[in-house]
């Protein structure tokens, strides 16, 4: 890893990227220059020039397709005209990921961070986000038709699981099963997941992990980008159509895009409707980076409305179900359903210091969850949860070996109730949260060592007294760590990674007393809960070949005072009654095992697969496990036809199996199979037409996931559906 | 110059009405009221009608029924 800068001077990069074999230029090579989020393409000749304020030293890597990356610290005194020669590689492409303390390549990493960028998980086009994320391995999507989804990672959902978005973190009352992501697929570029306790980097709550969500890269220095997509399904009549435009010029840069998407009801495979699954989902987005004299500046919004259904609500002790499978299908807009709006503003700022980096990022968002159940002007619920952030951290290298990051950290919340809804879930409260971390770096040889430590504290607040609770008032607190090694030799990583967590029990586990609507049961919280703690060992190992690639994650969780939702033996107003318990002690472990294989005898051909094993352990069974599974894939490059570019042919096939493993308030669920299928290629000299057309769910197999919400009352996942996605990009 | 700040309005313009095309509508209802059993039709209801129906119910001889608009 380089020195980073000293001081900044406006200088002309110019260069080229070549292959080392045979001294060919390499077109559409990416060259970074990592300090400033900068970036540049190669022009046909391979040729790049980029025209900034540089550090004294900084970072540069260059990628292209098929080549292996090349990276190195370059100093702003020099004025040689630069060559890059890059390796030929079958490898995937290595990128650096942002989740962690630092960005670095994966490799790297003594986290074992999972990085995937959202166009390879859109192979095979996905209706939502959440959809999208389910395809990583280790991470499940527990659903409520498919308008409202939120992602599992390892067992863990809800508010055991940190959404971040660039950086600042995603709080949408995620406590609730039925309150969904929050963010659409607008404008992210790729999504990075941290398995397991993260409490080192995200502070409390991160106790199964976190998801990362990064945005697209702004357009290379100097370049206009404008784009479109109109994506059409069949089973549910939907369409998502997005355009978005992108300008950069030598220290500004600005993004800006909008989506908008809606959803009737979904088709069963028996060619009946799930009622009220329809949901519209539309979003506008922009950003603007400037780099300056010894800083980059990021600021960024996001707007998201989602108005979803709620499929299979029924106040009958009897479920008919012709309510809830029906022969008609609609998108209008009927009761009940939810509508969330999101506001999500951040700035980000970095300073390069003498001998160091500060960055500052500031936060706001604003959550508005309204619930309409009974009245279409009055609702049920109607909530505010207005969230500030800050982080402030300062990375400091050394030496050559040594180097640490300090910061710190926290959020002060306020939920709100609006006095027009009928019922109050929860009372008007404030939570304020402030953490420290130290996190050390050392590279011996081969060997990158970590470790550090962070202290957290929580006070959660009530502003008034609730259903004869007295107001409210308690301070927890967390000590947590994080210590890992990471080896790379050849075409082999090691990775070893202790890590704890903890995370204090939100309000609605505390002082919940009331209907909840979504989740169809009446919720009541417990005052003597206490924090959960976990403290959980990854192992990864990993082989890097040039037609081979694997690696076998295995880990094993310890999670003591785990919160649940339990079932008593009562109905009010037809719903069963729900109450929040603790039990002592939880093992969740498992494995993840992935391969890529691509024959040298057969380079037009990938073949995939990943195994998820999971197991929880206690004095009673864990609820909502998701089944193991295998996710394959088959993908076929075919060479240009005519106009037709990059075609690719891909098959996915994926088995989960059954789920007997259950609580007192499941059932089993059998195995069940999919098959996917989906065609991609791009028209044109510039390929700038993308065409992707695809079934998802082949065989039109009749199935209910274990970690669906409407399993209980029989509600199966949608049936076949046929999509259609045409993409226009611009660049000049 | 004039070209890029073209660009730059067309791509703003399409955003904005991509976020304008769900802005509220007229917003009616069928609504009932229960007696006895029955399900008693009150016709459609609008906007502010419609709000102060489903808030203060529906007086029938002294005696203040709940009205539901919409199917359920």
């Amino acid at each position: 890893m380089a020195l980073l800068s000293f001081s900044l001077r406006s200088q002309s990069l110019e260069g080229q990227v070549l292959d080392s074999l045979n001294q060919e230029p390499i077109p559409f090579a990416e060259i970074y220059i990592l300090e400033l989020d900068l970036h540049t393409k190669s022009d046909k000749d391979g040729a790049f020039s980029i025209t900034s304020e540089l550090p004294k030293k900084f970072q540069v890597l260059v990628t292209a397709s098929n080549y292996e990356f090349y990276k190195s610290t370059l100093s702003n005194s020099s004025t040689d005209r630069l060559k890059f020669y890059l390796k030929q590689s079958h490898h995937e492409l290595e990128e650096v990921t942002v989740s962690g303390p630092k960005s670095t390549l994966q490799r790297n990493n003594a986290v074992h961070i999972e990085r995937m960028n959202l166009k390879d998980l859109n192979q095979i086009a996905n209706t939502t986000l959440g959809e999208a994320i389910s395809k990583i391995p280790g991470v499940y999507n527990t659903s409520t038709g498919l308008g409202i989804s939120k992602p599992v990672i390892r067992g863990m959902q809800g508010i055991r699981v940190v959404s971040m978005l660039n950086g600042l973190r995603i709080e949408n009352q995620q406590w609730g099963g039925d309150h969904g992501l929050g963010i659409t697929s607008l404008g992210i570029g790729s999504v990075e997941v941290i398995k397991g306790p993260s409490s080192l980097l995200y502070g409390a709550d991160a106790l199964g992990g976190v998801i990362y969500y990064v945005d697209e890269k702004y357009a290379a220095q100097d370049r206009t980008e404008f784009g479109f997509s109109t994506q059409n399904e069949s089973n549910t009549l939907g369409t998502t159509n997005q355009v978005w435009f992108k300008k950069s010029g030598s220290n500004m840069r600005f993004n800006l895009g909008a989506s908008l998407s809606s959803h009737a009801d979904y088709r069963l495979p028996d060619n009946r409707f799930a009622a009220n699954s329809r949901f519209t989902d539309n979003s506008i987005k922009s950003s603007l980076g400037w780099n300056r004299s010894k800083g980059v500046l990021n600021v960024r919004y996001t707007y998201n409305t989602t108005n979803a259904g709620i499929p299979g609500h029924t106040h009958d002790l009897v479920i008919e179900e012709s309510k809830l499978k029906v022969k008609e299908q609609s998108r209008e807009q009927r009761l009940p359903y939810q509508d969330f709006q999101n506001h999500y503003l951040s700035v980000d700022n970095k300073w390069f210091l003498n001998k160091g980096e500060v960055q500052l990022l500031l936060g706001q968002t604003l959550n508005r969850l309204t619930e309409f159940e009974e009245k279409v002007t009055i609702p049920g619920i109607k909530m505010d949860l207005y969230n500030s952030l800050y982080h402030l951290k300062y990375n400091r290298k050394v030496n050559e070996k040594l180097s640490f990051i300090g910061g710190v950290q926290g959020m002060y919340q306020m939920n709100i109730n609006d006095s027009k809804a009928s019922e109050v879930l929860l009372p008007k409260s404030s939570m304020l949260d402030n953490g420290a971390y130290l996190i050390g770096y050392y590279n011996l040889k081969l060997w990158n060592l970590q470790a550090g430590v962070r202290y957290d504290q929580r006070n959660v607040e009530t502003v008034e007294s609730f259903k004869g609770n007295t107001p409210f008032n308690q301070t927890y607190q967390g000590l947590n760590m994080s210590i890992g090694a990471v080896r790379n030799k050849n075409k082999y990583t090691y990775r070893v990674n202790i890590s704890s967590g903890f995370r204090a029990p939100h309000l609605s586990e505390l002082l919940s007393n009331g209907f909840h609507h979504g989740t169809l049961r009446y919720e009541i919280g417990n005052l003597n809960l206490k924090s959960e703690n976990a403290t959980q060992v990854d192992l990864t190992f990993e082989r890097h070949g040039d037609h081979l690639e694997l690696i076998v994650n295995p880990f094993y969780n310890y999670i003591q005072n785990y919160t649940f939702i339990n079932p008593i033996d009562s109905l009010i107003s037809g719903l069963p009654v729900f109450v929040y318990e603790q039990l002592p002690d939880v093992h969740l472990y498992g494995v993840d095992l992935g391969f890529h294989f691509h024959p040298h005898f057969a380079h037009w051909l990938h073949v995939e697969a990943s195994y998820s094993f999971l197991e929880a352990s206690s004095e009673r069974q864990v609820s909502l496990m998701p089944q193991n599974r295998i996710l394959s894939g088959l993908r076929f490059d075919f060479k240009d036809i005519s106009i037709f570019k990059s075609n690719k042919l891909v098959l996915d096939y994926n088995y989960y199996f059954k789920q007997d493993r259950v609580s007192v308030i499941e059932t089993e669920s059998p195995f069940y199979q999919l098959l996917n299928i989906s065609v991609n290629t791009s028209i044109g000299k510039k390929e700038s037409f993308n065409l992707n057309f695809g079934c998802k769910n082949l065989l039109n197999t009749e199935y209910i996931d274990h970690l669906s919400r409407l399993k209980n009352i029989g509600l199966e996942s949608p049936g076949r559906n046929i999509y259609f996605k045409l993409t226009y990009q611009f660049s000049n | 110059m004039k070209k890029q700040f073209l660009t730059i309005g067309l791509a703003a313009s399409a955003v904005l009405v991509f976020g304008l095309t769900s802005c509220n509508k007229e917003e009616c209802h069928e609504c009932h009221y229960e007696m006895d059993g029955q399900e008693v039709e009150l016709g459609e209801r609008c906007d502010d009608a419609l709000t102060e129906l489903e808030a203060s119910g529906y007086a029938v001889n002294g005696t203040t029924y709940d009205v539901h608009c919409h199917e359920h």
